[in-house]
């Protein structure tokens, strides 16, 4: 009676096995798909940004790693001056990012599909147009003759034009409409998630709408802030085109250094070290933002 | 603050923001046809007569070219080694796949400018000369993210009790995947295309390092065109741009919905 049962056990184990054998098999061949993307990004992407950093550690006239250039970078009181402003300048366009986005996402957790689709399209159109064509159609706004000093010129708040362009707070204002999709896209996935009921409860419980606005919305869609604002700092903190276009020259932020260093003076030890730190104080921004958002998801009470 | 208070301040701000985001592209769209010699707003006149001039310039019709060139090509190697890379990130359970999901992501994080000046050592150091296969080459790093994202989004809606039911009625692995699953991602697959497409096309930071003097696209063209003088030809260049940006948009809309699209 034994020897059956042992059989049969056997066999059930045996095909069970070549099953997951089969399952297995099947995983790897799948797994391997995997593959040819990631050969491609660590040649074409991972290679190259140890490259970066191999120039960011030699320097001419010394052997082997240095980090002269670091040194040479980080004492320097115009460098200094650059990174401040970048890092003012981001801090800015984030913020007012922020204060145009919140109430857009906002309304749109409130409002019917109609405008949630005009929402979304205004908001993915600017964010997928070419850089090069929302820094020129700023550089038509804010020109001289452009539709901002004709408003104020026509309604008699300034008589003569106020200069926009080529200055840092035309960038400003260039920015922030360029950044604005990218705080808005997290915000709204954010709000999305908030049970509005919580809001209508916080007001038949007597408080007024803006009190359950800023006391029940506002803090639950910290995540989304937080998100957001990285986004968009880390992405203004980079940005390139719209600085150098709108700005046209009359400031420098880390960027413009990267670029001049790497194809009009051809340092590239110099654009390789201030690629670096560009990268390690973005990368500040988001550690330290997502260490943020860590201590809101757990509630402010259990920190 | 009283109710009718709040509201107005909500959608005074929240309509300032609507009206903020659309301003540029309705400026540069109606600049472009202008009948005036320069760009003014509101414009002199009504007139094609800058568009047409596109037709005439020379540079424009060979960087235009170009462009499609190099995000067409672009494009497809995304798809090709995006969407082989989407399968196994969700089908299959392997040690550091959450790891890998964030190592092919991060070419998205990277800002553009480091990654231009990353790959112009890099092709300076084995030696090979900037030319269209290597700008390619560079564009598809910083766009394969995109397929992958959007591909992987559908393949991880797709009921995997379909696949089986296809296998069990006799369908081969490679029938399977090719009147099953793939007609099942197309939706994702085509707007990860798009995305991955008019990022190549419009990019003007990794191509600034990487093109080199005699390889110019279309957004180093306008660049240089805007940077000499306010030609109307370059409005004109900028509303094709835009329309094509819309057209992306509404693909995007037809086969996914835009809701889900911000979701990715």
């Amino acid at each position: 009676m034994d020897r059956p049962v042992e059989s049969r056990d056997q066999s059930l184990s045996t095909s069970a096995a070549r099953a997951r054998q089969a399952v297995w098999s099947r995983q790897l061949r799948l797994w391997q798909l995997v593959l040819p993307a990631t050969l491609f990004l660590l040649v074409y992407f991972v290679v190259p940004l140890g490259m970066l950093f191999y120039f960011s550690v030699r320097a001419p006239g010394v052997q082997g790693m240095t980090l002269l250039n670091f040194q040479k970078l980080l004492t320097d009181s115009f460098f200094l001056e650059t990174l401040g402003l970048s890092v003012r300048l981001s801090l800015e366009v984030t913020a007012v990012a922020l204060v145009l986005g919140f109430p857009l996402a906002y309304l749109y957790t409130r409002l019917g599909p109609a405008w949630r689709l005009t929402i979304l399209f205004v908001t993915l159109l600017p964010l997928l147009t070419s850089a090069v064509v929302r820094s020129f159609a700023w550089i038509v706004i804010l020109g001289k003759q452009g539709l901002i000093n004709a408003a104020l010129i026509g309604a008699g708040v300034v008589d003569t034009p106020v200069k926009l362009l080529f200055t840092l707070d035309g960038v400003r204002i260039a920015l922030a409409q360029v950044q604005l999709p990218f705080m808005l896209l997290p915000l709204i996935n954010a709000m999305e998630r908030i049970d509005p009921s919580l809001e209508q409860a916080a007001v038949s419980l007597g408080a007024s709408q803006s009190r359950a606005f800023f006391k029940v919305t506002v803090p639950l869609s910290a995540p989304g802030v937080v998100a957001g604002a990285i986004l968009s700092f880390a992405l203004t903190i980079s940005a390139f085109i719209t600085p150098a276009m709108v700005g046209g020259g009359s400031f420098t932020v880390i960027p413009t250094l990267i670029y001049q260093s790497a194809i009009v003076t051809l340092d590239w030890s110099t654009a390789a070290t201030t690629a670096l730190i560009l990268l390690v104080v973005a990368l500040a921004v988001v550690w330290g933002g997502m260490s943020l958002a860590r201590r809101f998801r757990y509630g402010p009470e259990s920190a | 603050m009283g109710h009718a208070v709040f509201w107005v301040a909500i959608w005074t701000l929240a309509l300032a923001g609507l009206l903020y985001l659309l301003l540029p592209t309705l400026i540069i769209v109606l600049a472009s046809f202008t009948a005036g010699e320069y760009i003014t707003f509101p414009p002199r006149g009504l007139s094609l007569r800058w568009f047409a001039r596109l037709m005439a310039l020379e540079e424009v019709r060979t960087s235009a070219w170009r462009s499609l060139i190099v995000a067409t090509a672009a494009t497809a190697v995304a798809v090709v080694l995006g969407v082989a890379a989407a399968f196994p990130l969700v089908r299959s359970r392997f040690a550091g796949r959450e790891a890998l999901n964030a190592f092919l992501m991060s070419p998205l994080i990277l800002p553009s400018l480091v990654y231009g000046l990353a790959g112009l050592m890099f092709v300076s150091a084995i030696g090979v000369p900037l030319s269209v296969p290597v700008l390619v080459l560079s564009h598809v790093a910083i766009i394969v993210p995109y397929v992958i994202r959007t591909t992987a989004a559908s393949l991880a809606l797709l009921d995997p009790h379909l696949e089986e039911a296809a296998r069990s009625l006799g369908a081969n692995a490679w029938k399977t995947f090719l009147r099953v699953i793939l007609p099942n991602l197309l939706p994702g697959i085509a707007t990860g295309a798009a995305f991955a497409f008019i990022s190549s096309f419009d990019n003007l930071t990794v191509s600034l390092f990487l093109a080199g003097p005699r390889v110019e696209t279309l957004p180093i063209r306008l660049f240089a065109m805007i940077n000499f003088d306010l030609d109307p030809a370059a409005a004109a260049i900028s509303a094709v741009l835009v329309l094509i940006t819309f057209a992306v948009v509404l693909l995007a809309h037809w086969a996914v919905g835009l809701t889900r699209v911000v979701r990715l």
